[in-house]
């Protein structure tokens, strides 16, 4: 099978090795209502009210909207502002009584058939947990006709080690999962997906695959980026997703291991999406981590675990170094489709110089763009050639930014260029 | 509370920088330079030395004029220097190929934008423009060259004497195996792609082979090495795609034919090169990539086509 381009990216999984721990609970988390892709939610509590673990304060109106589930039982202390972008949305405080009372309403969903499944995703608040936050009912739902599951445990990020602990970890949910899914769905078929050089995690789900019918592991080529959904498809079974399409379209449904392992863990539980894995890393922190948190800590109470050195710290990052936003301040909460939270001194400042068409960027490129010439589209604004150089295409994977020799910001232009293109 | 800093993804790089690149160039050309200094003595280094610091120099002045001092520094105009001085002849005046060497930067780089903005190898058409203007001392000799490489060297012991050592040439024809050398160091350092160098070399044989019934012992002469290692995989001017690469080395080798057997002007390598330069464009945009999933057409229900 042929493989898509990428890079390699130096091994800097520094927490992999570690067992996930756990934290005390903070003394304040603030949950913003837009925590996947697609409308926020409005808030169902005022300030004042008492919340318990699990309970709904952020009802999803629209479709594509997730509802959003305290992860501490307290006091709701006030309902601030959150800024993404440019917009704000509402914010939920809560001020934690330390006692993690669950709620009442949390009971285990009954799973008959496919719809009760979309509806059970929906109600646990579930999203694409490898970073995405793309609303997991949507995906369940885009088509009727899945014929394969795929798990992606690739996460080819640096320092990431999230979803790698939850497999080591919690194995045996995503196999649950995995048959629960299969069940429901009428899937015949899953793949797990592992980055061949994860010998140890390959291994122990082999281990763990055993004798389940219709699952198996994917060994996938150590290269980057695998996670973004065609990459990840066309690398585990050889199908070829084009430009308007989606996985659902060539009848693949596509999770992240750790959102497969919630599904199963909720149909035991009933509790919603209120805590997860994070990686906390970066050469700021003295002690690498994975962490499992309530979703809205600040990111300071993971760093402070970390031992960071705050007076060092330059940036900070939700997410790896690869793909990872910028943090504006480490008071900011993390969010439930975050993964990773990296922490790095001040970088030696590069300035981009002129480009020598090495074609380095172009041979990066997972999705065979010519980046280079996109750039130049960007410069002068020709709006056509971008079109016709499919510069929609682009993953923001990072890839071309990471290998020019020129140190040019390719990725970050062909980001300012999709935002030129006409509307559809 | 502390400020952070605001940037875009991704945040890390790799360390390859363009400097880098090219002074892996400059180390690959070091094993011809020591050759031809060797074997010509002080005039090769005379003239190495004039072509490389008029090189250095005209970036110099002009990146300053231009208010851009730093781009100068990445030694590119080193290897444009070295480039034009292995392709002279060691008995050229040094004034001479000094000129040589401003014409390359100031006419065919720097007035065009600088580095990665010229359209040709500028040390190639600064020879070319040498050739022209001191035809005598620069033809005369080339002419017994090429004498020397088409009849005088055609048994097989040729062929190993041309590679280890040929005094009769240009500075860098001096040794083939010194080229080989430094072009197999960057095919492994993965600084170029080995597809220009081998489709110049190859069909510029077949070529002979099929028109004249022979692979004559010039294939392992200088010119021709440096031509494919070093000039016919120069990134700038050179198409960046694999089938463009290959088209690019193809032309190369037909031109450098025709020009050797069918043409008058001396030096068949220079002119095949540039000349191929300029369809660079062209061929760019001939051979661009696909982008992934854009080959197949799109069925009109895709989501029920499956099931």
């Amino acid at each position: 099978m042929n493989r898509l381009n990428g890079i390699v990216l130096p091994k800097k999984k520094s927490a992999a090795n570690l067992e996930t721990a756990a934290i005390e609970i903070p003394e304040l988390v603030r949950i913003p209502m837009l925590m996947h892709q697609g409308t926020p939610c409005t808030p169902v509590v005022q300030p004042g009210d008492t919340v318990k673990v699990g309970q709904l304060i952020g009802s999803a109106d629209a479709e594509d909207a997730v509802p959003i589930h305290a992860s501490v039982s307290g006091t709701v202390s006030a309902i601030s502002q959150y800024q993404i972008g440019r917009d704000s949305v509402p914010c939920i405080e809560i001020e934690p009584d330390g006692m993690q009372i669950l709620s009442e309403t949390c009971q285990p969903p009954l799973l008959k058939k496919r719809e009760d499944l979309i509806a059970a995703a929906k109600n646990a608040g579930c999203v694409g947990l490898g970073g995405s936050g793309k609303p997991t009912h949507l995906k369940l739902a885009a088509s009727s006709g899945f014929d394969m599951l795929i798990l992606n445990g690739a996460e080819c990020e640096t320092d990431l080690s999230s979803d790698m602990r939850m497999m080591l970890e919690h194995g045996e949910d995503i196999v649950s999962g995995a048959e629960m899914i299969m069940k429901l769905m009428k899937i015949k078929e899953t793949r797990i997906s592992i980055l061949s050089n994860q010998t140890e995690i390959i291994r122990h789900m082999m281990d763990l695959c055993e004798g389940k019918k219709g699952i198996s592991i994917c060994p996938l080529p150590v290269q980057y980026p695998q996670g973004a959904e065609k990459v990840a498809v066309y690398h585990t079974c050889g199908r070829l997703i084009t430009e308007k399409q989606t996985a659902a379209d060539v009848g693949v449904l596509l999770l992240n291991v750790s959102t497969c392992a919630f599904l199963y863990q909720y149909s035991q539980s009933g509790m919603p999406l209120v805590e997860r894995v994070v990686t906390v890393s970066g050469d700021c922190v003295e002690h690498p981590c994975n962490l499992r948190v309530p979703v809205g800590t600040p990111a300071k109470v993971l760093l402070e675990y970390a031992s960071c050195s705050f007076s060092a710290l330059s940036e900070l990052y939700r997410g790896g170094r690869m793909m990872g936003a910028c943090l504006e301040s480490s008071e900011e909460p993390i969010l439930r489709q975050q993964n990773g939270l990296t922490a790095v001194r001040k970088q030696k400042k590069t300035t981009p110089s002129t480009c020598i068409r090495c074609g380095q960027c172009m041979r990066a490129c997972p999705m065979h763009l010519m980046p280079m010439e996109l750039e130049h589209a960007y410069r002068v604004q020709n709006i056509r050639m971008l079109q016709k150089y499919h510069v929609s295409l682009c993953l923001n994977c990072g890839s071309c930014s990471y290998v020019c020799p020129a140190k040019r910001p390719l990725c970050e232009t062909n980001q300012l260029a999709i935002a030129l293109l006409p509307k559809e | 509370m502390e400020k952070l800093h605001i940037s875009a993804s991704p945040h890390i790089r790799q360390r390859c920088t363009v400097t880098s690149l090219l002074f892996h160039v400059i180390a690959a050309l070091l094993p011809t330079v020591s050759a031809g200094c060797l074997v010509y003595g002080t005039s090769g280094v005379m003239v190495l030395c004039s072509t490389v610091c008029a090189a250095v120099a005209a970036d110099l002045l002009c990146s300053l004029a231009v208010h851009q001092p730093k781009a100068a520094l990445n030694g590119s105009s080193v290897i444009t220097g070295l480039l034009l001085g292995l392709s002279l002849p060691a008995d050229i005046p040094i004034w001479h190929a000094a000129l040589g060497s401003v014409i390359a930067i100031v006419l065919v780089k720097q007035l065009f934008g600088g580095i990665g903005k010229n359209f040709a190898n500028p040390a190639m058409t600064a020879k070319i423009v040498l050739m022209v203007l001191y035809a005598s001392e620069m033809k005369i000799w080339h002419m017994t060259a090429a004498q020397t490489a088409a009849e005088k060297w055609t048994s097989s012991g040729a062929v190993i004497r041309m590679l280890l050592e040929q005094n009769n040439g240009m500075i860098g024809e001096s040794c083939g195996i010194a080229i080989i050398l430094g072009g197999l160091y960057l095919v492994i350092k993965k600084i170029i792609s080995p597809v220009t160098p081998l489709s110049y070399f190859i069909s510029y044989a077949v070529l002979n082979l099929v028109f004249r019934m022979d692979v004559p012992a010039e294939l392992t002469s200088g010119s021709l090495l440096l031509g494919c290692f070093f000039l016919s995989a120069d990134y700038t001017t050179t198409p960046l795609t694999v089938p463009g690469k290959c088209l690019f080395g193809i032309g190369c080798g037909c031109l450098t034919f025709l020009i050797r057997y069918l043409g008058g002007f001396g030096d068949s390598v220079a002119l095949a090169v540039v000349i191929m330069n300029l369809f660079t464009p062209l061929l760019d945009s001939l051979t661009r990539t696909k982008p992934f999933g854009t080959i197949l057409k799109l069925p009109s229900e895709p989501a029920e086509s499956k099931s």
